[in-house]
């Protein structure tokens, strides 16, 4: 039975042991988020510092606008498997988190096509922006697979469903959303200024 | 397709689908802005407003950063 | 043992990674081995490896794939392994950075050999190079990492009555994440150095010999030590205070370690992006400072000082936060102007992130960016000026207890006054073009982190020894240490200021004549100076073993870490704290005791 405690305004706050626990971890996964998303902004801005903000005009443009679908896709997908795991709808959510995984790896795929075409060098100004941001963020999306992977294999059971049991799948699917937020960026940074 | 449990899990589910079109829309309309646009200043400042709303959505709706500072909801 | 299995891990570790690499460019028709690059991808590897040897996976990681983690054991055994006790990691950090310092003052101590006359005699130039970057990187490192790694991660749980750190594990793991940097950097000195100093400016940088690869390595590593632990505190302050410990009641060394954990946290970053640049230019043919291709180095001074001006202030926050606690405990009264210190804390916070180009004004960076940060950085001395006002305020008609803690947070004062009001020099864009890249910038960084934050790290050591060790401290031995070090540090630092003035350049290995005079004198002071650490090496070893059984609260404080047992029991409380008022209400009356300890709640009996 959950402990609650009601604000004012009438809403109705879990105040168990268990959910002192997530509140903590979830501040701890968000600081840990603005760490990294800091490191993502300094090579963002660096792209300006030393390539203005040309573009190559090598670019697939197509391909940069599937891949990018195909990213935000996986962020829906994510956010109906945490809906579902914390909802008690295990099987749902194990679906989506398998769904999830599967666009993220296609858009690894994609990334690495990308960089098999490159016309350009990662010793232009521009490529070395556009080889470092894409590069970091690849290596961010496949651990973020890594994870979401991790939680499919161990939900079976049920362990992870409904309320704050849902926490562990809650904390890979806000990861993912943060591997899409810095795409969110990225995105129009490398692919669509001139 | 599994069905989905209960009255609140489909209020949520269908709170996401719509916060999803709402950001396939702005990421066409990115790509349409980018391809037909050419003075540069403009262009930045769009993307940037454009981008800056995803990232709130994302935030917002999807990740519920306001749980930080609401406390987990109680079932 | 379990550091024994840690090694063999990161060796395999090390072997698997730069086997596939090895491979994989074989099957490419390359060489094997290509040490910059079979380092980058070796190193990874390899600290999985340590970590999971260290305890990381036994103790941890096993839970994740479906296993079971087992208990920490008991006893002197626990210190050399993964640990999840807050105070067991505080010990362990504190020894391990204090081994650093005495390394990194032995460094100094060649340094100052060499430099003592004209010409060279101790080392060749290169070498020379190697032990000034060595000492460099070890001292920032030990500065930014002991007060909050040693004292933070003992103290600040027990002083806001928490039970652990939110975060137990991350804890253990960003201690483990140390001794990895340590041994990287000797590695790095062992296979011939890197002659870039801290700062690793390209594009030297991305130029020289591959030791500049492992430094890299190590201090993106620290950097994630940092990070870590930054977050850890935060957290562990914003949900683990106990009932009635209000944000105003907060002891100000809390505060202290607050402040400077919301700087490392968010700017750290900066140093690893410029690291993570200069690998990248290394071995991924990337041009971010390679001008031919549009790149710039400018860019590196740029990312790397958003990071490493505030880092002085993870330094000296928690310092500035010890030196307050220590100076109201002795000198009997309420910290003045509690509140304005809170303000002037978060003030220096918010103010260090608009700073760092002060660092640049004679890099050939843009014209129109010198007056703002000119405008800015001298703007930071008015919360710094606040601190200082409240430290004078406090100790104010006060009745000092001159033990050994109190003098070195005396010292603190004075050392800092003259390291800031020097500050100015540099601040101001006319002098800084003259003075910039000599001694009297040396002279300076080492009154206000030297005298500043090592000062106040004795402080720390000193006064809360008896609670890490269950132990009193010799006092005579303490006070010899003292003497020494503070004359002997007058002695070394204010000449510096005035060889530079006449123009001395730092971080060169031999010099004209017409400074030789200056340097003879400067190193006998820097001998004295040295001399006074074997007083306090001798004094640590000494009293840990056999000092005299120190009471629960031997300088009658009221903080909470005094009002448990020296040392604390495991889970620190065997009963709820409760805490009725502000931490220093020495003297005022009607005031309620700061803090008591309750009976046992049923959720912690
Ligand atoms: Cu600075």
């Amino acid at each position: 039975m959950a402990a609650t405690a009601t604000l004012p305004h009438g809403r109705e706050v879990d105040s168990s042991h268990a959910a002192r626990r997530v509140r903590i971890n979830r501040l701890g996964l968000w600081l840990f988020l603005a760490s990294d998303g800091a490191l993502f902004a300094l090579f963002a801005a660096s792209r300006f510092y030393i390539a203005g903000t040309a573009i190559s005009p090598h670019l697939n443009q197509l391909l940069g606008l599937g891949i990018t679908s195909l990213l935000l896709l996986s962020s829906f997908t994510a956010y109906r498997a945490e809906t579902a795991f914390t909802h008690g709808n295990t099987s749902h959510g194990r679906m989506m988190l398998l769904a999830t995984v599967l666009m993220g790896l296609m858009f690894f795929g994609g990334v690495v096509y990308e960089w098999s075409i490159a016309e350009f060098s990662p010793s232009e100004a521009y490529g070395t922006a556009f080889f470092s941001m894409t590069g970091m963020h690849a290596f961010h999306v496949v651990t973020g697979v890594f994870f979401l992977l991790l939680m499919w294999a161990r939900s079976g059971d049920g362990k992870f469903t409904g309320g704050t049991n849902a926490w562990p799948i809650a904390a890979a699917v806000i990861y993912w959303h943060f591997v899409d937020v810095v795409w969110v960026f990225f995105y129009p940074t490398l692919y669509l200024l001139k | 397709m599994s069905t989905l449990n209960s009255a609140a899990e489909q209020v949520a589910q269908r709170r996401g689908l719509m916060v999803f079109l709402a950001l396939a829309v702005l990421t066409v309309i990115e790509y349409i802005v980018a391809v037909s646009l050419d003075s540069v200043p403009v262009l930045v400042a769009l993307l940037a407003v454009a981008a800056g709303a995803k990232c709130w959505a994302i935030t917002v709706y999807f990740m519920h950063v306001s749980k930080l500072w609401r406390g987990e909801e109680a079932h | 043992m379990a550091i024994i299995l840690g090694f063999v891990l990161a060796v395999v570790g090390f072997t698997l990674g730069t086997g596939v690499l090895g491979g994989i460019r074989v099957s490419m028709g390359l060489e094997y081995w290509s040490t910059d690059l079979s380092w980058t991808i070796g190193y990874p590897f390899a600290l999985l490896g340590w970590l999971a040897g260290v305890g990381g996976w036994k103790y941890w990681a096993t839970e994740w794939f479906g296993g079971t983690a087992a208990q920490t054991p008991k006893g002197v055994k626990r210190y050399f392994e993964w640990n999840m006790d807050h105070k067991v990691i505080g010990v362990q950090y504190g020894v391990t950075f204090v081994a650093l310092l005495l390394l990194s003052g032995l460094a100094a101590m060649g340094i100052r050999y060499e430099l003592m006359q004209p010409g060279m005699q101790l080392f060749t130039q290169d070498q020379y190079n190697a032990v000034m970057s060595f000492h460099g990187i070890g001292m920032v490192a030990v500065a930014v990492a002991i007060m909050l790694g040693a004292f933070g991660n003992y103290v600040v749980p027990i002083m806001i009555g928490a039970h652990d750190m939110a975060f137990p594990r991350v804890n253990a793991l960003s201690y483990w994440l140390v001794p990895p940097v340590a041994i990287m950097l000797v590695i790095a000195v062992i296979m011939g150095g890197w002659d870039t100093g801290w700062t690793a400016y390209p594009p030297l940088s991305v130029l020289n010999k591959s030791g500049q690869v492992l430094f890299n390595l190590a201090v993106i590593t620290f950097g994630l030590v940092s990070i870590l632990g930054g977050i850890n505190f935060i957290v562990t302050i914003v949900y683990e205070r106990a009932p009635g410990m209000t944000w105003g009641r907060l002891p100000i060394f809390v505060w202290g370690a607050f402040a400077g954990s919301l700087i490392a946290f968010f700017f750290t970053q900066g140093f690893a992006a410029g690291l993570i640049m200069i690998l990248l230019d290394r071995v991924a043919n990337t041009s971010f400072f390679h001008a031919a291709e549009g790149g710039s180095p400018i860019l590196y001074e740029h990312v790397f000082w958003f990071y490493s001006h505030p880092a002085v202030y993870v330094m000296v926050l928690p310092a500035f936060g010890a030196v307050l606690e220590v100076l109201s405990h002795m000198s009997r009264k309420p910290l003045y102007a509690y509140k304005w210190v809170v303000g002037a804390m978060l003030g220096i916070v918010a103010l260090s992130g608009v700073v760092w180009a002060h660092h640049m004004f004679t890099s050939g960076m843009e014209d129109y960016l010198h007056a703002p940060f000119l405008v800015l950085t001298e703007m930071i001395s008015i919360p710094t000026g606040i601190i200082f006002l409240a430290a004078i305020g406090t100790i104010w008609a006060g009745r000092l207890w001159m033990r050994t803690p109190m003098l070195f947070a005396l010292a603190f004062i004075f050392n800092f006054t003259v390291g800031g009001l020097t500050g100015i020099y540099l601040a101001d864009v006319p002098t800084d073009i003259h003075l910039h890249d000599t001694y009297f910038v040396v002279a300076h960084f080492h009154y206000t982190i030297m005298g500043g934050e090592i000062f106040a790290l004795f402080a720390a050591l000193y006064y809360w020894f008896p609670k890490m060790t269950g132990r009193e401290f010799n006092e005579t031995l303490g006070k010899i240490h003292f003497w020494l070090m503070f004359i002997g540090f007058q002695l070394v630092f204010i000449p510096m200021f005035q060889v530079g003035v006449k123009g001395m350049n730092r971080r060169v290995a031999d010099y004209p004549d017409a400074y030789a005079d200056f340097n003879r004198f400067i190193s006998i002071s820097g001998f004295v100076l040295g001399s006074s650490f074997i007083f306090f090496t001798a004094n640590m070893i000494l009293s840990w073993v056999k000092g005299r059984r120190a009471a629960a609260n031997p300088w009658h404080a009221t903080t909470l870490e005094w009002q448990v047992s020296s040392p604390p029991p495991e889970h620190n409380f065997e009963g709820t704290p409760v805490i009725e008022s502000g931490p220093y209400e020495y003297g005022v009356p009607g005031a309620p005791k700061h803090a008591h300890i309750g009976p046992a709640s049923a959720e912690h009996a």
